[in-house]
């Protein structure tokens, strides 16, 4: 029975639409579920080469077993921005053709004079 | 990511879970550092010029904003890819504590005796709960999908952490932290001896209290069965003295004038415009004379200008924060006031990760909140 137990995946509330096309939507979260797939794959390779290096050899329990130390898990963390940039260029394409401005700089002194007691 | 400081509750990750959980934690931190500034230029380059076209001048209100915003590609997409972050945190935590649940269940059944666990199988859960799942995590905190179920704490505890992109620190208690270091500093010369934390979830906040507090009886309220049990099991397995039990704040079963602090922890939004009432209410009958009040929520929209009003609205309409619409406009120190404190005993002030002891890597140290301090 124990291994019967499921969460439903669902949360309850109106779900929010932020395209004209509910099909857009759809895709969106597709797009996102495989991104952070293949991130998990890319950690999962990472764990065989790291385990290959090491032991010239590997099994299943060895990949299941390994958990990254700081110094992996820090190059893990620079690995996964380059990829997450990359994923998005065309945004940042579009924010970087907007003009800058220094309005960022009006909303944190507009927070800090907030967070002033 | 860093993760959470092991207790012996929480849920163990996999290899690929752990990864999972990660690329939602660097995704987010990717979103708020690089994605969503970029509504500040889409706004002041293209919005806002098309607004004064056509209206011959500038948005008044946040509302206002919100009209044309919406509408902009950008700003779409970014609103997009944050409100599908949000559901995959949850759905990144889901796998494993579905699958040690039962293990789960079994060690909150056996935990230590310091503190205590009452539920009240009869609590009518209120509406402000069941209309939706706040912060879309599937269950909220009071569905039980099994007898004795713990899952909805399980999956707060990690998914409450990754939201706040480690901000609430490696021992998820930032936030008491920061009201018992602000406490601290505001009254010093108090020494509590019954506390009580209203709509305490897994009990983070009070946790952090009882093991700063060590001679001080602390109490813990939730009206979410699943996320007591955990609580009350963490707050065990961390060696705390925590007395938690089933009930809603608008109306508990504590005598009258018997505690020393009563204080919640970004509770009020996740309430209702009668319900807010009835909680600063509740808060001024059970405290002592000489008693403190300290509600912590999150930033009202005084003096924020439309634009900033408007983004720092996101979660109302996207995250099923659906009151914090209105409290955002509310005036704490009239609710104060209705519930019987004395004006010159009520004091709005902030605090944030300033107070903190454990300064983590990842705590904004820009951010505050605001507190509502009532003194009987």
């Amino acid at each position: 029975m124990s291994d019967k137990i499921k969460i439903t995946p669902v949360n309850r509330g109106k779900r929010p639409a932020f395209f004209d096309d509910p099909a857009i939507d759809q895709l969106m979260a597709i797009v996102m579920s495989m991104s952070a797939e293949m991130s998990v794959l890319y950690d999962r390779v990472d764990t065989i080469e790291r385990l290959l290096d090491n032991k010239g050899t590997l099994s299943r329990d060895d990949i299941e077993a390994f958990r990254p130390d700081q110094d992996t898990e820090d190059e893990r963390n620079v690995r996964r921005n380059e990829y997450i940039a990359r994923l998005f260029r065309i945004i940042h394409e579009e924010r970087e053709s907007l003009v800058s401005h220094d309005k960022m700089d009006e909303y944190n002194e507009l927070m800090d004079e907030l967070a002033k007691p | 990511m860093i993760p959470l400081l092991e207790h012996g509750m929480l849920a163990q990750r996999n290899h690929d879970e752990e990864s999972r959980q990660s690329f939602v934690n660097d995704f987010r931190i990717h979103l708020a550092s690089n994605v969503f500034p970029g509504n500040f230029p889409t706004y002041y380059n293209r919005v806002l010029p098309n607004f004064i076209k056509n209206k011959g001048r500038e948005p008044e209100t946040r509302h206002e904003v919100r009209k044309v915003m919406t509408h902009d590609p950008y700003y779409s997409f970014w609103s997009a890819m944050q409100r599908n972050s949000q559901e995959m945190i949850w759905d990144s935590v889901i796998d494993s504590v579905e699958r040690q649940l039962p293990e789960l269940i079994e060690k909150s059944r056996k935990t230590g005796d310091k503190g205590s666990l009452i539920l009240d199988p009869d609590l009518e859960i209120p509406k402000y709960h069941v209309a939706a799942d706040i912060h879309l995590q599937p269950g909220a905190y009071h569905s039980d999908q099994i007898e004795n179920d713990v899952a909805a704490g399980a999956m707060y505890d990690w998914g409450t952490y990754i939201y706040s992109m480690g901000g609430l620190g490696t021992g998820n208690n930032a936030l008491g932290q920061i009201t018992n270091g602000f406490f601290k500093n505001e009254f010093p010369d108090k020494k509590p001896l019954r506390i009580l934390d209203m709509g305490c979830t897994i009990g983070g906040s009070v946790t952090y209290w009882a093991q700063q507090h060590p001679d001080a009886e602390c109490h813990a309220i939730d009206v979410g069965a699943p996320v007591l049990r955990y609580g009350h099991a963490r707050a065990e397995a961390l060696g705390a003295a925590v007395h938690f039990s089933q009930q809603n704040a608008e109306q508990t079963n504590f005598e009258d004038e018997s505690f020393d602090v009563v204080m919640s922890h970004i509770l009020l939004h996740e309430t209702s415009r009668t319900a807010i009432q009835n909680v600063f209410n509740e808060s001024y009958r059970l405290l002592k004379p000489g008693g403190i009040m300290m509600h912590l929520d999150l930033p009202q929209a005084h003096g924020q200008q439309p634009l900033e009003g408007f983004l720092f609205e996101w979660e109302i309409y996207n995250n099923n924060e659906h009151f914090f619409a209105q409290l955002r406009d509310m005036n704490m120190s009239e609710l104060c006031q209705k519930a019987g404190f004395k004006n010159e005993d009520i004091h709005p002030k902030s605090a944030g990760s300033f107070w903190m002891d454990d300064k983590t890597p990842y705590a904004d140290d820009g951010f505050e909140f605001p507190i509502t301090i009532g003194i009987k």
